[in-house]
């Protein structure tokens, strides 16, 4: 699933969430990119407090445009779960985000939109 | 907002990206709580006085996977402090002072999505360079270290970060015992956060206190033999702060 992000008019870094740039405090500007990626890094988490409820996988993607985010995969099972493995945008929950392994299909009317 | 971001499930990113990047086995993981525990036991004021195996290490409970029990330092209770004063008073307050050589802080971007490379800590970096050019040493200088094994890959990653390794080679020299008591840099002769304990906010100045008394050559069974110049290495965050300290005795 696609989603939008920020990108600095001024150095160009993306960025999720907040109304000027972290870096140089440029003015951001609206980019949709498409939420695929690859595992950057990733481990499986057996003791957390909260709600969460571990073990669960715990990711940090690369996206194909460039930064990075980090997230909750879900889904695992389907393929292997390695550094470099390709992923793609699922949803934002109050959790943060989620991911799902695998390229994602390109056809239009599978494509969404989601603000992060 | 992302939930379930722990602690040791941060530096497992870190481990794990390290192993994917550089192929540092588990195995390089598990030798530095083994050696840290075996240097603890040599140290009345350890949190942890036993030694473990690699099989302790490897078998024990995940905690975020790679890292397992034994990869993480509790947290303790602890105290320490430091009387400093002009270097040309201290011959005069105390038999074997010991000299600040070099005191450095850097920063860096708190968050691992914004560091370019989460396998270096860049404020590690920049704060050891700034001490080792304040103190006119490079790392071939250093007799010991006291490093911030918050998790067993922090003390790999500060290894590479210092200078005493080349980036990659920390789990390697590690496994090769080049940090262990008999080797050719002790790293952690305290027992490091991992078995001396990890007293948060007091960790730093206990860095300080081991060195100090290694300098001194004060330090009982955990004495570094011939010890002239240590270094402390304190991180904050994930790497978002780091203090480096170099000391010597004053002579």
């Amino acid at each position: 699933m696609s989603l939008e992000v920020g990108r600095c008019g001024g150095c160009g870094r993306m960025q999720f969430g907040g109304a000027s740039c972290g870096h140089c405090g440029g003015a951001l500007r609206v980019e949709e990119i498409s939420g695929r990626g690859e595992i950057y890094s990733y481990t499986r988490v057996h003791v957390a407090p909260g709600e969460l409820g571990p073990p669960y996988l715990l990711v940090l993607v690369e996206f194909e445009e460039g930064g990075r985010m980090m997230g909750r995969l879900e889904g695992e099972g389907k393929a292997q779960v390695d550094v470099g493995a390709p992923v793609v945008f699922s949803k934002m929950t109050k959790n943060g985000p989620l991911f799902v392994l695998g390229p994602v299909s390109d056809r239009p009317e599978e494509r969404n939109r989601s603000r992060v | 907002m992302v939930s379930g971001a722990t602690f040791p499930a941060l530096f497992a990113l870190i481990a794990r990206r390290h192993m994917a990047q550089y192929g540092t086995p588990l195995e390089a993981l598990a030798e530095v709580a083994v050696k840290n525990h075996a240097h603890g036991a040599n140290n009345p004021n350890a949190h942890f006085q036993k030694t473990i195996t690699r099989k302790d290490v490897l078998e024990a409970k995940p905690v975020a996977e790679p890292l397992g029990l034994y990869d993480c330092a509790p947290i303790s209770d602890g105290a320490a402090a430091a009387v400093l004063c002009p270097a040309e008073m201290a011959a005069d307050l105390r038999a074997r002072p010991v000299r600040v050589l070099a005191s450095a802080q850097a920063a860096d971007a708190p968050s691992l999505v914004d560091k370019k490379d989460i396998t270096q800590f860049e404020a590690t970096r920049r704060a050891s360079e700034a001490a080792f050019r304040q103190a006119g040493l490079t790392p071939e200088d250093v007799d010991f270290a006291e490093v911030h094994d918050c998790f067993t890959i922090a003390e790999i990653v500060a290894l590479e970060d210092i200078g005493f390794f080349l980036k990659g080679d920390g789990g390697r020299a590690t496994l090769e015992g080049h940090t262990a008591m008999d080797g050719a840099l002790p790293v952690n002769p305290s027992g490091g956060l991992k078995a001396k304990g990890h007293p948060v906010g007091a960790t730093g100045l206990a860095q300080v206190y081991e060195a100090v008394r290694q300098l001194q050559g004060d330090a009982g069974r955990r004495q570094v033999p011939g010890a002239e110049v240590g270094l402390c290495h304190n991180l904050g965050g994930s790497g978002a702060t780091c203090t480096v300290h170099i000391f010597s005795a004053l002579r």
